[in-house]
């Protein structure tokens, strides 16, 4: 089967007929493995807000030229699904984001389910509910149901397009900084992983001395535990100053630092040393072929962008994570 | 060399950092928008913190004494944005609270103007339960009306910072597209730290990419930008 159609009363030559007939606008949402293996499965184009197509071959010669004859594409979070196509080899001349477009209209509302839902009171079924276990990816799963519902997820964003205002703000900043995004996130940034290995050494030795010396101070507990750690910072005297939702001491870096404690400052210093040996050096060595790391942007409420996976914005403005 | 994860960023080969850093953005967006003639001047000169310290404290020869009064005025000037509470300052201050509580009457009346505009600026979202950065950014701010105060207090937080981070981002983002029209392709923009734009340079390309910087001031003058170039991201100067 080369592809699906949710319009069942179409015959096959009616439907590529309708699909070859230029129009200045489709949608179109990508199937991946996972959202971590990004290699795309299959691609649904929406030829209007109810009727879409799912293309089983992400590389089918059919859907290469809807792309090329069509003046404006459509996504849902285009920084995603932009780079796939192009890695494909499409040529995407114009595109415009639906996430991009609800977000500078001051609906924080972000994934296609939610905006859906709220702004055009349709279901919009995600394809992890196929999943029989969490992390999977699309694997084992039927593919015609996973189809289906990818047809949704593109009628679904050329319903949002139609229906969502078209603002200034979209126009002269938000649209034009997707561009920016992909090329961040596709540049990336070299490591130097002789440099990273010193700095791991340097953070474990002084890692090894803290848990030492708080151990010393608290008794042979263990340390990533915060029961024990409660336990042994109250028969020290030392109280946090804010509660667990349970009604327990807290031991989170807001409750310990406003005490100014030497032994509370150390449990939080060796926490953050503890922090950039587990995240941060694991996500410095994950390093593609050309030695190179990638971070993810994302948008928050105020406007800014934040980064993830790893965060480098936090890396590089906040002193705990650096081994003086 | 310093020892931090920063060090271990590096330009590829061929290549060196280029950062430009619009510093103090979001003081100069706050004095922006509240039309404060006394931080507009202050923000004149080439030491802002210094500045604000003068006007709260005065001027003294004592270097050292100078010194911590500047340290102090800085630590106010960044209360004022993040909106931290006396407790938060005393902290920050490493005074008591009755301490914290003057130094911040002190603060308010340095610049009246700009306490009385986020006065203003606090009642009209929690009328609109909205608020709108200078780009025409919304963000609801439905907890405004929450029925617990800790969740209304949090939000009322929000206000002032959403509006002034808001609108620096915003420019940031400007600025961002105003370089990547300008710069040639080679030129890759790599990372955007909130205030700071990280772009790794061809090294035949380094003095083009310094002058063009040079069309950012004069396109964006208000808001003055920082230059630092390195092979070592952890080792910008």
């Amino acid at each position: 089967m080369r592809f699906i159609v949710n319009s069942p009363n179409l015959s096959r030559e009616q439907a590529e007929e309708l699909l070859r007939t230029p129009r200045d606008k489709v949608a179109i949402d990508i199937e991946t493995i996972s959202l971590v293996n990004t290699m795309p499965l299959g691609v649904a184009v929406a030829v209007d807000c109810d009727t879409g197509f799912y293309f089983f071959n992400p590389r089918d010669e059919m859907l290469r030229e809807v792309v090329k004859q069509t003046p404006t594409i459509l996504f849902h979070n285009a920084a995603f699904d932009v780079p796939l196509l192009c890695e494909l080899g499409y040529e995407i001349t114009n595109y415009e984001d639906t996430m991009l477009l609800a977000y500078s209209a001051g609906i924080l509302e972000k994934s296609l389910a939610d905006l859906s839902a709220s702004i055009l009171h349709r279901d919009c079924p995600s394809v992890t509910s196929q999943w029989k276990k969490k992390d999977q990816g699309n694997i084992a799963i039927d593919h015609v149901v996973m189809g289906g519902m990818c047809i949704i997820h593109a009628c679904n964003t050329y319903a949002l397009w139609d229906k969502l205002p078209k603002t200034q703000l979209y126009r002269d900043i938000d649209r034009p900084c997707i561009d920016l995004v992909m090329e961040m996130e596709r540049c990336g940034l070299l490591i130097d992983q002789v440099m990273l290995t010193e700095v791991e050494q340097a953070t474990v030795v002084k890692a090894n001395q803290m848990e030492l010396e708080l151990k010393g101070e608290l008794g042979n507990i263990n340390l990533a535990s915060p029961p024990q750690v409660v336990k042994a910072l109250q028969a020290k005297g030392i109280l946090g100053t804010r509660k667990t939702k349970g009604g327990a001491d807290s031991v989170s870096e807001e409750s310990l630092r406003p005490l100014n404690h030497p032994v509370a400052n150390l449990l939080l210093d060796w926490r953050s040393k503890m922090k950039t040996l587990t995240t941060y050096i694991p996500f410095m060595r994950n390093v593609d072929y050309k030695g190179r790391i990638y971070t993810h942007f994302g948008y928050t409420n105020t406007g800014r962008w934040s980064s993830s996976r790893p965060n480098l914005q936090n890396l590089t403005r906040d002193g705990n994570f650096q081994d003086e | 060399m310093s020892n931090t994860l920063r060090s271990c960023i590096v330009a590829g080969e061929g290549f060196t950092f280029l950062s430009l850093d619009a510093s103090q953005i979001e003081l100069r967006v706050l004095a922006i928008l509240s039309r404060d003639p006394q931080m507009l001047e202050d923000l004149q000169t080439s030491d802002l913190h210094l500045a604000t310290a003068i006007r709260m404290f005065g001027w003294t020869d004592d270097e050292d004494e100078m010194k911590s009064r500047r340290y102090k005025a800085k630590q106010g000037n960044f209360a004022l944005v993040y909106e931290a509470s006396e407790f938060k300052l005393a902290e920050m201050l490493e005074c008591s609270v009755e301490e914290a509580l003057e130094f911040m009457a002190d603060h308010r009346a340095a610049y009246p103007v700009l306490y009385q505009w986020m006065d203003a600026t606090k009642a009209k979202a929690k009328e609109d339960g909205y608020v709108q950065n200078m780009f025409g950014r919304i963000r609801p701010l439905p907890e405004l009306y929450s029925g617990s105060w800790k969740q209304r207090e949090n939000s009322e937080k929000e206000i002032v910072n959403t509006i002034v981070q808001g609108t620096a981002v915003d420019i940031v983002k400007l600025m961002m597209l105003y370089l990547r029209k300008i710069y040639p392709s080679e030129i890759r923009l790599v990372l955007q730290v909130h205030d700071e734009i990280l772009f790794e340079v061809p090294d035949e390309l380094m003095d083009t990419a310094l002058e063009q910087s040079k069309e950012l001031e004069l396109a964006f003058s208000d808001y003055p930008c920082v230059a630092k170039t390195s092979k070592v991201y952890g080792e910008m100067v």
